[in-house]
């Protein structure tokens, strides 16, 4: 065409003159003084109060939807005729009050949804949840279901479930909690889900005690299985085979859970070699079970609470071959059985340990110097209703923790003098919690705030001395360290509430499914070379 | 030169083997410079031609795919304007370097761009078309949530105030259809948790 070539000097000063209007104009009209603007950038209306939302491509509404609350977004959709369809067309995640009068609205309801893929139906206690029908309804809509979360849908029968499973076959996460149906159902599940990953079950009632028990086996799910979690149930031996046969099973989790699983865990680990988390919760094991577990060499996190019969010598088993610990939390319910001696074994042979939360265990300046000394990985600790953990035990960890970046205290023998230690030792540290410890004041906290700036203390001095502190359970103490929220259907928009740059990213990292490590390391880089903002 | 080669016979190194040196390493650079300084040649809808260094203007996907067709010569946006290019070349000088975390980019939203989108919504919805045909992630991704903020608590109605949107649920005359749509999804609305 011939036309002269606009140079970057003269990019700029138009940029500048339009960046220099349009900063005075934060709100949503467009005044009179930009018609020059308007006039370039208007393809149609004649005056500036058009509905340009319009011209907005689906997708880019869609995207906007995406984003929004809950709240937002149901205001939106009620918006216009276009902003409804949009909406609901966008709209993958879904959580339905699973109460009786549900069962009609399901039509209507996934046709203006019609890109469900993960769904919660959730049934309050006291109303009459959903029937068989309606769930086969449900899964006619949603045949791309990938991820499905029941909760006390007490009507769905085994016969609700095998329909189900048959008709949403790329399902990947099942999780319910107080259902009533059984083992069929169950199996109808894992024989009609080649591609299912997790797996949790609460509360089953449907699952038969005693001898007559039906097994549930893996079915054709396991190849993929990689998760599973199983809570209160009254007979989780029935799940034996399905954990043997689950041959790429990564974490296992179980929750009070009846039934002698010393027999399994022997059997389990034989088949199951490349286990990485292990949780157990009042369930009956003992020894006999942390030997076997030592045979995973791959073990990176492990969980004991209260499982008293779990001694020294069974942790030392674990230590010494499963050198790639990461993650201990050991509640020992005050019983002793586990204490220094199982801690040192940990000390001498995990050295890549980063968190170790011990709560009802007494371990002494013997253990806690040797893994102070030896895990140079070690960024968080938290020690819980110990009797033994007093201020020489702190001021050791101050000492020689030199990778502790969060540290959490409860119901210890500490006092403000321990406390001290904190202000010249640990380089690292970041943040501590003190809760219900008598010895610590207000006093005591102020003093370690004035003398170390960077340090977050924070002091809880509780209104009732808890002498027991492992009441409450696992989940009450070490609540510090962000929680795995392993795809949570439904979740709140967490990305209007950051609490802090690394807990949200830590979050966000794991509910996106993205590589936290890759995505630090990105920022990490992108800070580097960003220029000046 | 002069003075490399009497360095070089006094040190005793071959002063040949220097020079090639030498000269390979301005080769070298010339190379590494010019390449740093590619030029893409964009040609927006009302004819305007911009020189982009290629590195920012591939931060497009649309671009960079277009860029592989065109090999060099100038690459045509039928439907994108020069006013809202520019400003569009303006973002993405400020971000090349900060690689691809959407997240990443929400944070930026809050502190250093927040400036860029505080436009009317003529610009603002330009801005957004203009990333998502450009295929734009980041800048579509902050722009949908410049909406999001703005919607952020509204009801209904101020929703649709704020973006001049008119309402065809509500009628003056009697339609059943409508009324029950209108109806019915409030109802469903109620079975919604989340």
């Amino acid at each position: 065409m011939g036309q002269s070539v606009s140079t970057a000097k003269l990019m700029s000063r138009r940029d500048c003159n339009h960046s220099q209007r349009l900063k005075s104009k934060p709100t949503a009209l467009i005044c009179p003084m930009q018609a020059e603007e308007a006039e370039e950038l208007d393809r149609g209306s004649i005056d500036g109060l058009s509905d340009f939302i319009s011209d907005l491509p689906d997708d880019c509404l869609a995207c906007i939807f995406q984003s929004l609350s809950p709240g937002d977004r149901k205001q939106c959709s009620l918006v216009c005729r276009r902003w409804l369809r949009i909406e609901g067309q966008s709209r993958h995640r879904l959580s339905l009050n699973a109460q009786s009068d549900l069962y009609p609205l399901i039509p209507s309801i996934f046709s203006r949804f019609d890109s469900v893929t993960k769904l919660a139906l959730k049934c309050e206690r006291r109303s009459i949840s959903i029937g068989d029908e309606a769930l086969v309804q449900i899964s006619k809509h949603c045949r791309n279901l990938t991820r499905l979360k029941l909760r006390a849908c007490r009507e769905l029968t085994d016969a609700g479930m095998l329909v189900f499973a048959k008709n949403c076959r790329g399902l990947k996460k099942l999780s319910c909690g107080s259902c009533t149906f059984g083992a069929k159902g169950m199996n109808a599940v894992l024989d009609n889900c080649p591609a299912l990953e997790e797996l949790s079950v609460k509360r089953l009632r449907g699952i038969t005690e005693g001898v007559a028990a039906e097994l549930i086996g893996p079915g054709v799910a396991a190849a993929a299985l990689k998760t599973i979690c199983l809570k209160e149930l009254y007979n989780g031996q029935c799940f034996g085979p399905l954990i043997i046969g689950a041959k790429n099973l990564k974490s296992l989790k179980l929750f009070r859970c009846s039934g002698d699983w010393d027999k399994l865990f022997p059997l389990i680990v034989d088949r199951v070699t490349g286990m990485v988390e292990i949780h157990m919760e009042r369930i009956q094991v003992s020894d006999v079970s942390l030997v076997a577990i030592s045979n995973c060499l791959n073990l990176e996190i492990l969980h004991l609470v209260k499982t008293p019969e779990c001694t020294n010598a069974g942790l030392g088993a674990i230590a010494e071959k499963c050198k790639l610990l990461r993650k201990l939390h050991i509640d020992g319910w005050k019983a002793n059985r586990i204490g220094d001696q199982g801690l040192i074994a940990v000390a001498k042979s995990c050295s890549n340990l980063q968190e170790l939360v011990l709560i009802g265990v007494n371990p002494t300046k013997l253990s806690l110097e040797l893994l102070a000394s030896n895990c140079l990985n070690l960024e968080r600790l938290a020690l819980c209703g110990s009797d033994t953990v007093g201020d020489a035990e702190i001021s050791c960890i101050a000492v020689k923790c030199i990778a502790l970046k969060k540290l959490c205290i409860k119901s210890c023998p500490v006092s403000d003098h321990g406390m001290e230690a904190l202000a010249s030792g640990c380089p690292n540290l970041v943040k501590v919690k003190v809760k219900k410890c008598r010895g610590v004041t207000s006093e005591g906290a102020d003093w370690l705030r004035a003398h170390r700036g960077s340090l977050a203390v924070n002091l809880d001095t509780g209104e009732h001395l808890d002498a027991s502190a492992s009441d409450g359970g696992a989940q009450d103490n070490g609540v510090e360290f962000p929680a795995v929220v392993a795809g949570q259907i439904g979740a709140p928009s967490i990305a209007s509430s950051s609490t802090g740059r690394s807990s949200s990213l830590k979050l966000l990292g794991l509910l996106s499914g993205r590589s936290l490590v890759a995505s630090t390391l990105r920022r990490l880089a992108s800070s580097n070379g960003r220029s000046q903002s | 030169m002069a003075f490399t080669w009497s360095k070089t016979i006094y040190m005793g190194l071959d002063p040949i083997f220097l020079t090639e040196l030498s000269i390979s390493i301005i080769i070298f650079s010339t190379i590494a410079s010019s390449k740093k300084s590619r030029v893409s040649k964009i040609k927006t809808a009302d004819n305007e031609i911009f020189e982009v260094e290629e590195a920012v203007a591939t931060m497009s996907n649309t671009i960079k795919i277009m860029a592989g067709d065109c090999s060099g010569g100038v690459i045509p946006l039928n439907n994108v304007h020069s006013t809202i290019f520019a400003r569009v070349i303006e973002w993405c000088k400020k971000h090349v370097d900060d690689g691809e975390d959407l997240e990443y980019y929400k944070g930026a939203l809050k502190n250093c761009d927040a400036t860029f989108f505080e436009v009317d919504q003529a610009v603002l919805y330009h801005l957004l078309t203009t990333a998502n045909s450009l295929d734009i992630k980041p800048l579509l991704h902050q722009g949908c949530q410049r909406f999001v903020d703005m919607i952020n608590g509204k009801t209904v109605e101020e929703i649709r105030q704020l973006l001049h949107i008119k309402n065809d649920f509500t009628n003056e005359e009697e339609d059943e259809t409508r009324k029950k749509l209108w109806s019915s999804v409030v109802g469903m609305n109620s079975f919604i948790l989340l």
